[in-house]
């Protein structure tokens, strides 16, 4: 009995031991203190390369900067890229903001709010934005087959289905039903992950859901158009974000990031990289290449189109999201924007 | 306390005092983390944490109005706190009842525990949130959902609680009651039960902690209203003073719980404290 | 007769899994059966990436525990004896412990990064107040006989505090840290699940994301069963130490 019972503690201790002295909590030595922003991640070597990282949700879209890491674009660029897996755009703000992270994958709106909100950031590269026609939409406002709403004019009163309330997908929804003539405090949000929106508006536990066509995939629903072509003006879905003080204290690495960003879409959207960005992206994301060739592609785009950070400032304003639209030309800087 | 000794006229003078001072005594380290907070985060100094003065002003303000017609409540209290309250109360009376129930039933009968052991200690590890979508399925997204995730997160300290205070009953307390010829009945009410309950109140505290953070956490998703939903919206769109707002919501909600439940438990337990403190105790 | 018992009970439970599956009451995208499940479980449990996560895990577990222990403790037994502190450290306790720790999440990022150390504040964050009260509680159900002879021998306090009232307050410590393992267990799962860069959760959520049901609930059940074994950890090192504890009868 005596053997029995120590028999158990003594494998975990001695796991314990293991992992903590073969220095698993490396990530921790670049966090610091809230008051000095300032990141020790970014160091340049003499001739080596700056080790960056840059935060990842794991996304299929991601494919350019899967690429990019594959094929030595970040390194043509001298950079080294470590991706940090966080679950959202705003734990990414977190994590530049505390250190863990250099760069931010963020959507644009995320980025105007927090940016107005006080948070010292600058979005320093574009990752894509919402595809526009020709290109075939890649979101969806969607019911079941046999469900009695015709448009989303049906839907006062009813549960909508939306990855997060107050994020991207859920205020472009609101503007599309706004336009509709339907106030969007008349309808009731609820948040819930992707697969899970998919699963219940298939099940009837809701009534529409708003996701991506990839989300979507086999599943048998009847989509009332695209919350992002029907109800907005471009958006940028998303971009990479940096501290004002990476940026200062690490002069042209932010650029040489956006250079390489550019090359990495370039490379991804070449037809003849498609298989293979498809094998690559379907790798990273836990998906089938097949399945990801036959998805709407986004519209890859590494400069931040100014107009459309008014427009989109003009949106959140409509949403009531922002009482005054922030100097976006002090979130954007020079080597970011479109010419 | 009572001494039956009479005050002298110095002290029935200080009488007055002694109700104040008993509150400083209770609430000055409370007062102190407070200062503390405004001082070290002035406007500004982090976004994430803004000044103490700056969040109790949102509060009083969100929730509070000096209307009697409302109850003095705001509407933004009505439709987000009520609702959360009800799930609450709702979830947590189920997860005590099914707690104490089934905890009494195994405490009692030996191969039933052994039966169940492995699956209640299972139930216990698993996080509510990563059962959400097969409650989902079940509930649907209405408040039964949170109602059910509140129940199901929070029964497991009150049944492990009542199953060890059942099994901890003296064995001389059962041969004083078989000598005494008790019957079952009567061996379950006026030994076991009693015997039991202050290890069952101990996890009926427990409990009521856990359904609260439960109530809030059960609305971060699938739902359309509550605090936890009004908590995460305001985080998403920045809004920290909002959220602290919130968060300080449920902290005094969290106080008022406990306090109303130490009277409670002083109350239903009052023949045990008073037996402990006539046996030389403190 | 009781481990037979035990497994009887868990055979019991994966046909009544079984039977809900195939009459289809839950959908099979949302609740997969025993058998696909079953052998996720063991994908998993060959492949080294997820060992690695699950080792992350379980560090943080311990780590988190014993530190926050160490902390808890002396701190809990003062509280306990001197009855000028326990009130208002009562207040503060009842009120913070009521904020779940992932209201806090964003608040831990920024200061902590999105690692361990992140996650250890959580975890600490989540389980100090069952441990100081529990020690507290501990404390107050001290023998007076024992205090008595104590100060008669005139022990100094912290004599007292170490020699009479930690061996009588160690059973009520002992279950504080069993309501911690416990509750621990399951706020780095959600830290993890909610935000964090490594550990059993973010494996459950790319599942999630990807929608592979069979892999997330092979997690859950792999995570389930790490919670078992860490109460029986705790429960044995309980008997080893603390043989007076009214657990062990």
């Amino acid at each position: 009995m005596r053997l029995q019972s120590w028999s158990f503690v003594i494998p975990c201790i001695l796991a314990l031991v293991a992992t903590a002295c073969s220095g698993a909590p490396v990530q921790s030595a670049s966090s610091s203190s809230p008051s000095a922003a300032a990141t020790v991640t970014a160091q340049p070597t003499a001739a080596g390369p700056v080790a960056v990282k840059v935060t990842t949700l794991a996304l299929c879209n991601e494919s350019y900067l899967y690429w990019g890491m594959e094929h030595g674009i970040f390194e043509k660029h001298g950079l080294k890229v470590e991706t940090v897996k966080t679950q959202g755009g705003s734990a990414g703000i977190a994590a530049i903001v505390s250190g863990a992270a250099d760069f931010s994958f963020t959507n644009g709106l995320t980025a105007i709010l927090s940016f107005n909100v006080g948070f010292p950031i600058q979005i320093v590269a574009g990752a894509y934005e919402s595809p526009q026609p020709p290109k075939p939409p890649s979101q969806a406002l969607f019911v079941k087959p046999d469900s009695p709403v015709k448009s989303p004019k049906d839907l006062v009163g009813k549960k909508i289905g939306v990855n997060e309330l107050g994020g991207i997908n859920h205020i472009v929804t609101a503007a599309w039903l706004r336009k509709l003539g339907v106030n969007p405090q008349d309808v009731n949000w609820v948040a819930l992950p992707f697969p899970q929106i998919v699963q219940g508006v298939v099940q009837g536990r809701l009534d529409a859901g708003q996701a991506a066509l990839a989300n979507i995939g086999a599943n048998d629903v009847r989509v009332l158009g695209d919350p992002f072509r029907e109800g907005v003006n471009k958006v940028i879905f998303a971009a990479y974000l940096a501290t004002n003080s990476f940026i200062k204290d690490h002069p042209g690495v932010s650029e040489k990031f956006q250079a390489a960003i550019a090359e990495s879409i370039a490379a991804v959207e070449d037809p003849k990289n498609l298989d293979a960005q498809f094998a690559l992206a379907a790798k990273n994301c836990g998906n089938d290449p097949k399945v990801l060739a036959k998805q709407p592609q986004q519209e890859y785009e590494a400069a931040i189109d100014m107009a459309t950070m008014e427009d989109m400032g003009k949106l959140l304003i409509q949403e009531g999201y922002l009482t005054k639209a922030p100097d976006m030309t002090k979130l954007v800087p020079e080597f970011a924007r479109k010419k | 306390m009572v001494t039956g000794r009479p005050l002298g006229p110095r002290a029935a003078a200080r009488g007055w005092l002694e109700r104040p001072i008993r509150v400083l005594g209770a609430i000055w380290l409370a007062v102190v983390l407070l200062v503390a907070w405004e001082l070290k985060f002035r406007p500004g100094e982090s976004v994430f944490m803004p000044p103490m003065s700056a969040i109790l002003g949102a509060f009083v303000q969100q929730w509070f109005v000096l209307d009697p017609g409302q109850l003095f409540v705001t509407d933004h209290f009505q439709t987000n706190a009520v609702p959360s309250l009800l799930r609450l109360a709702q979830g947590w009376t189920i997860a005590a009842a099914i707690g104490i129930g089934a905890g009494l039933v195994l405490g009692i009968w030996r191969p039933a525990l052994a039966f169940l052991n492995p699956l209640i200690r299972f139930g216990m590890s698993t996080p509510s949130t990563a059962l959400l979508p097969i409650v989902i399925v079940v509930f649907g997204i209405t408040s039964s959902m949170n109602v059910a995730l509140i129940a199901m997160g929070s029964t497991w300290s009150v049944l492990i609680n009542t199953i060890d205070g059942v099994r901890s009953l003296d064995p001389t307390m059962i041969n004083a009651a078989r000598s005494l010829r008790l019957g079952r009945s009567a061996f379950f009410w006026r030994v076991l039960l009693p015997s039991a309950s202050p290890q069952i109140f101990a996890g009926l505290r427990i409990s009521l902690g856990i359904a609260l953070i439960l109530m809030v956490v059960s609305e971060l998703y699938a739902a359309t209203s509550g605090i936890g939903h009004v908590m995460v919206f305001a985080k998403t769109t920045f809004r920290f003073v909002d959220m602290w707002s919130a968060i300080v919501f449920v902290g005094v909600l969290g106080l008022l719980l406990n306090g109303l439940f130490g009277l409670v438990e002083a109350r239903v337990l009052r023949w045990k404290l008073e037996s402990s403190r006539g046996a030389g105790g403190s | 007769m009781t481990p037979l018992l035990s497994a009887a009970g868990v055979t019991a439970a994966i046909l009544v899994w079984a039977a809900v599956t195939v009459a289809g009451v839950v959908p099979a995208q949302t609740l997969p059966g025993p058998a696909p499940v079953a052998a996720r479980i063991l994908t998993l449990l060959t492949d080294r990436e997820f060992y690695e996560q699950f080792l992350d895990t379980l560090t943080t577990w311990v780590l988190a525990l014993g530190i926050t222990g160490v902390v808890a403790v002396p701190v809990g037994l003062l509280i306990g004896y001197f009855a000028f502190l326990r009130r208002p450290t009562e207040l503060v306790i009842h009120g913070l412990r009521s904020v779940p720790s992932t209201a806090l999440l964003p608040v831990a990022i920024l200061f902590f990064g999105l690692g361990l150390q992140m996650k250890f504040a959580m975890v600490a964050y989540a389980i100090i107040w069952p441990l100081l009260l529990n020690t507290a509680y501990g404390v107050r159900s001290v023998d007076p006989t024992a205090m008595y002879v104590a100060r008669s021998l005139r022990w100094s306090t912290p004599r007292s505090l170490v020699g009479v009232v930690l061996p009588s307050a160690a059973p009520g410590i002992a279950s504080g840290f069993r309501i911690a393992g416990g509750i621990g267990l399951v706020v780095v799962l959600s830290a993890e699940l909610l935000g964090a860069s490594r550990g059993i959760g973010t494996v459950l959520v790319r599942y999630q994301q990807s929608d592979q049901p069979d892999f997330v609930y092979a997690g859950i059940v792999l995570v389930g069963a790490l919670g078992i074994l860490l109460q029986y950890t705790l429960g044995q090192l309980e008997l080893r130490l603390i043989p007076w504890s009214p657990a062990a009868r």
